[in-house]
């Protein structure tokens, strides 16, 4: 009934099929960026304000808050992807020795795939806080006084529990799609390799690491624009003084005068097109990698 | 090639579905508005029947555990039982939340079937839905227990001076006041106003902090500061001015910069929320916390909330105090229920209840007392006769009252704050 010999007709009749999914999907997507990149240019009729204007970028971009908060953001991200990244990579080449008890140890390095970031956060928080379980166990062990005295790991200046969020919930992530590399097609080229007596540096310089890249970097790029958009984490565990940009956008978009409106929008818009050019680097990177290999 | 191809389809199909969803828009608001006008114009008989079996989300701040379980217990309940209406609480952390998506529907056209049917509200935000034209009503008028009610009384029928003119129906009382633990501290050894509260934070490194506005008591911190620093309250009840508000307000914006260093975490952060304040003094890392309920803490205390010797007081300069309501939202699918959950929430008993720390959370009571008679004037008498130790004196609390600022005020100190003194170094 779906199968015709006619390309065209196929291809109507699979587009047929995709319109109620994308309507929703694309309805929703673009409708939202489309009102927040309306609203971000001032144009807000519920208040009167039926023209358009930059006025709202031009403050953003004069304002010192915002660009703290956007290299706050940035550093975090940075800083959650390279740890997430370095761990990872060091667990999955321990990881694949032991191949034998794959199933339990896949399972142990998944378990936490299903839990929600802000489960993890508040998991954070009741564990490093200052009056929290770690700080109470040195408590009762005589090694501090006051809670106080417990160093400040959660909402501190530097967003030392936000990145401590981020690498507990992403290690695993990068660790398996690298994982599932190293255990597959790598092997044998590596096999061949030792056969010709290369030593084990070169084994890695050769084949390994330049195999695992691609899917390194790719869940890296994944790991990097997610934490960068993410708002709960640093909204659980972030010091109020230094928020990131998707925090700055909350607090405007709740200061009940509607003239902030329009700045909670223009920084949503920045987010959307940082994320936008991670998106771009990722596809022409996963690309002209699979050109590269074929 | 071919990618070139599918690529230009899914453009074409989301073109075409951005087309369909932006149709579909811009119905009927006329017929909402009619159903909506009937039921002001009806008997309250008319809108129980319309009520029964219907669902009421009520968005509502749920920072309280005390709180959203006395909602979802008690008022759920009875709703259930007595008028087949379903009760379904909606938390909030903020209640600018649901102003902003009773704004967004109002924006696109949703003029009918709202998600909101009724909202715990006050103040700024109650200020932004009446000026946007996206309240039901007036309603408050129409409805049997308002008759316990004394809208006369400017406190009541004023909300942070503006009107209410009948668009909010008023749920309960609160007056801000600190609380400290008769454990750790002496009462001689209390700050009674600002200038004590430095002093005694500055002789107290790291031991009080407050909640960050716009966090509701976090702000009524604030703006009892600046009634102090400025003198008083009298000269504010008039509109917003900038500049005159600019010259008081550097004042405290100095005091609080000044105390900075000598606050928890040395004013670096600051605790995001109400509930996040009463566990650090629960954890002995401050030694103050704040509360709102005029029947006392003694809630909080049974749940472990806070210390069982902590004690509330207020300071001799006054704390800010005022009454909370609940508003419809002009495009609210279900009104009618609506209109019957604010009408229960009046009744006097349910008003005792909920002002009673043992079986509501001691949230003051909305309705005028000398408006009761019989068997309701004596439970009251009762209620009254009750308040232990974990509550400041009804008289005490009155006396040093103040009224809440106008709106306008509450953006700009809130603002201010932020700009001022969270981020400034």
């Amino acid at each position: 009934m779906f199968y015709s010999k006619s390309k065209p007709i196929r291809l109507m009749i699979l587009s047929g099929m995709l319109v109620p999914s994308l309507l929703f999907v694309a309805g929703t997507f673009f409708a939202g960026i489309f009102i927040s990149g309306v609203q971000s240019l001032d144009y807000f009729p519920l208040i009167g304000k039926t023209t358009l204007s930059f006025r709202v970028y031009i403050e953003l971009f004069h304002s010192a808050i915002f660009y703290r908060s956007l290299f706050f953001s940035l550093g975090i991200s940075l800083a959650a992807t390279f740890i997430s990244a370095l761990i990872a990579v060091i667990l999955a080449l321990w990881l694949r020795r032991y191949v034998r008890h794959g199933r339990w140890l896949h399972f142990l390095l998944q378990f936490n795939l299903p839990v929600p970031h802000v489960v993890g956060a508040i998991a954070i928080l009741l564990l490093f806080g200052q009056s929290g379980l770690i700080s109470r166990l040195t408590y009762w062990a005589g090694m501090i006084q006051q809670p106080s005295q417990f160093p400040v790991l959660v909402t501190d200046q530097n967003g030392i529990g936000i990145v401590l969020e981020y690498v507990w919930k992403e290690v695993p992530f990068i660790a398996v799609s690298v994982l599932s590399i190293l255990k597959s097609w790598v092997v044998p080229y590596e096999k061949q390799l030792q056969l010709l007596g290369a030593n084990a540096w070169q084994r890695w310089k050769l084949v390994t690491f330049p195999f695992m890249l691609p899917s390194l970097l790719s869940s890296s790029i994944i790991v990097f624009a997610y934490t960068f958009g993410s708002f709960e984490v640093p909204y659980v565990l972030g010091s109020i003084s230094k928020p990131t940009l998707p925090i700055l956008a909350y607090q405007a978009y709740l200061n009940p005068n509607l003239t902030y409106r329009s700045e909670a929008m223009a920084i949503n818009i920045v987010i959307t097109i940082i994320s936008m050019f991670l998106v771009i680097f990722y596809m022409k990177w996963g690309e002209g990698y699979a050109e590269k290999r074929r | 090639m071919r990618k070139k191809r599918s690529v230009k389809v899914i453009l074409f199909l989301c073109l075409v579905s951005l087309i369909i969803a932006a149709c579909s828009g811009k119905d009927s608001a006329d017929k909402g508005k009619a159903a909506g006008d009937a039921l002001l114009s009806g008997s309250w008989d008319q809108a129980l029947a319309e009520a029964k079996g219907q669902t009421v989300n009520w968005y509502m701040w749920g920072g309280s555990d005390a709180i959203n379980e006395f909602v979802d217990r008690k008022y759920g309940s009875v709703l259930k039982d007595k008028y087949g209406i379903t009760l379904h609480r909606v938390p909030l952390s903020d209640t600018a939340e649901a102003v902003n998506k009773v704004l967004n529907e109002k924006q696109a056209g949703k003029n009918k079937d709202g998600s909101v049917d009724l909202i715990w509200i006050n103040g700024e935000n109650f200020a932004t839905l009446k000026q946007a034209d996206a309240l039901f009503g007036p309603f408050a008028t129409k409805l049997p227990n308002a008759k316990y009610v004394d809208y006369s009384n400017p406190a009541v029928g004023k909300d942070f001076g503006l009107d209410t003119e009948g668009y909010e129906s008023v749920w309960g009382s609160a007056q801000f006041q600190f609380v400290y633990d008769s454990e750790r501290m002496k009462p001689s050894e209390l700050p009674h106003n600002y200038k004590e509260l430095k002093s005694w934070a500055e002789k107290h490194p790291g031991r009080f902090t407050y909640n960050a506005p716009p966090d509701f008591t976090g702000t009524r911190f604030v703006k009892q500061l600046f009634y102090e620093l400025s003198g008083g309250h009298q000269k504010w009840s008039k509109p917003f001015v900038q500049q005159e508000f600019d010259a008081e307000a550097t004042k405290v914006w100095d005091y609080l910069n000044e105390v900075k260093p000598s606050l928890w975490r040395k004013g670096e952060t600051y605790p995001k929320t109400i509930a996040e304040l009463a566990a650090l003094f629960n954890n002995n890392e401050v030694d103050f916390a704040f509360t709102q309920d005029i029947g006392g803490i003694a809630t909080d205390i049974g749940k472990g909330k806070l210390p069982k010797t902590a004690r509330p007081y207020v300071f001799d300069t006054g704390t800010i105090g005022d009454y909370h309501y609940v508003a419809i939202p002009y495009n609210a699918a279900h009104k009618a229920a609506a209109m019957v959950v604010a009408n229960l929430i009046l009744d006097p008993k349910l008003q005792f209840e909920k002002a009673d720390p043992a079986k509501g959370w001691g949230d003051g009571i909305g309705i005028d007392p000398s408006k009761l008679e019989g068997a309701n004037k004596k439970l009251y008498n009762e209620l009254k006769a009750k308040s232990g130790e974990t509550a400041v004196q009804a008289d005490v609390l009155l006396k040093h009252k103040l009224p809440d600022l106008p709106a306008a005020y509450t953006p700009a100190l809130e603002e201010g704050w932020k700009n001022l003194v969270l981020f400034q170094k």
